[in-house]
This record gives C-alpha cells, sequence and structure tokens, in this order.
C-alpha cells in the first residue's frame, strides 16, 4: 500500500478536504529567536522566600512586604 | 529517602499582585499571609483546614460559557479571605466573604500564584474575575 502522502481533515463548513501535508521541517520557514529577550528572561530575578520567613504569617507578610518596595 | 516523599508547597506571586499587596489594609495582608501558611503546611488535600471556600473558579460554568476558558485554561481557583468578614454558609461547611483571593493552582496541586483580591461579584452580579494581565508572574 502507498504511503498517505495527503492529510484528510475536516474544514470549517463540516466538509471532507483535503491538502498537501506541510513542510514541517521547511527551510523556507526558520524559526526566528529572539536572543535578548531570551537570556532577558533568564537573568530575570526569581522572588523566593525562605522556609524560616514561611513560619508565621507575620514573617510571610514581611516578606511579601519586602519584595514590595 | 524514598520515592514516595510529599512535594513540598510552595508559592509565587504576579508581578502585580506583589505591588498593590503593599497598599492592603494590614487585616487584607495578613488573611492573604494565612492562607499562604495553610497552603504550605497542609496544600489542598483537605478543605477542612481552611476557614474559607475554597473552589476552582469554572464551578458551575458550562463549556460554553466565556469564563469558562480562561479560568480553566490557567487554572484560576479562589479563597474567601474573610474580608469584611466572614459568614457561614447555610448548607455547607465552610464560611464564604464579600472579597476572594484569585490564584492559580499549579504543579500538580503543589503551588500556587498569587493573583489578585477582588470583590466576588461586579455590581452586575457577575463573578469578578481577575484581569489576564494580572496573570504575569
Amino acid at each position: 500500500m502507498d504511503a498517505v502522502k495527503n492529510d484528510m481533515y475536516m474544514n470549517l463548513s463540516g466538509q471532507l478536504t483535503t491538502k498537501a501535508k506541510p513542510g514541517y521541517y521547511s527551510a523556507a520557514n526558520p524559526v526566528i529567536i529572539d536572543i535578548a529577550r531570551l537570556q532577558a528572561a533568564i537573568d530575570a530575578p526569581r522572588y523566593s522566600i525562605t522556609e524560616q520567613e514561611c513560619e508565621s504569617v507575620d514573617s510571610i507578610r514581611e516578606a511579601l512586604l519586602a519584595f514590595s518596595i | 529517602m524514598s520515592n514516595k516523599d510529599k512535594t513540598k508547597n510552595s508559592f509565587e506571586f504576579g508581578k502585580l499582585f506583589l505591588i498593590e499587596y503593599k497598599n492592603y489594609p494590614k487585616d487584607q495582608q495578613d488573611a492573604i499571609a494565612l492562607f499562604i501558611k495553610t497552603f504550605l503546611d497542609h496544600g489542598l488535600d483537605d478543605f477542612s483546614n481552611y476557614k474559607g471556600k475554597v473552589t476552582y473558579s469554572w464551578k458551575g460554568l458550562e463549556c460554553d460559557h466565556p469564563s469558562f476558558a480562561f479560568t480553566r485554561n490557567n487554572s484560576l481557583w479562589h479563597y474567601h479571605i474573610g474580608i469584611p468578614d466572614y459568614r457561614q454558609s447555610p448548607y455547607f461547611n465552610y464560611h464564604t466573604s464579600d472579597y476572594i483571593l484569585h490564584f492559580m493552582l499549579l504543579c500538580n496541586r503543589t503551588k500556587i500564584v498569587l493573583i489578585d483580591t477582588t470583590a466576588h461579584y461586579r455590581p452586575d452580579r457577575t463573578f469578578w474575575l481577575p484581569n489576564p494581565e494580572y496573570l504575569d508572574y
């Protein structure tokens, strides 16, 4: 049996149709990465609260307020 | 160490939530901190650890309701924080309040991300959901 070359799927109107499979790895559609934005996300500080700060309601409140300054 | 050890509960907070938290009244700050403490100690496996009602925010919504996708896809829950006060539910064993704390429940229910504090209902009696920009953490 020949390999299936086309995908069949329902279009918006509900009719069966066929369309050639897209070129998933086509060099004509390169992925562009914003390196600067990616690096900024990696370098962004992550707030963390210590276990000691989580020991009581007051300490949690104070820790959150400290981050807010 | 056993591989059956319970995962530690953790929390984070949205960027806008953190900015606004410092302007909350102290009783509201304390109520939120108490919720955090309770979650860190007990998680959400047993709601009886919480005085206020805690539930997922798509509860009771039909799948085609405009808010269903937003709440479900972002794992939005809310907790009644007791501001200005708690009222005992006449039907169930929990308390409700006018103000609620919105949070995302993530990582197999071991992590919460605090999003916003709002009234439970808008003036038109629709459920008051947080704005999407508050979900940025």
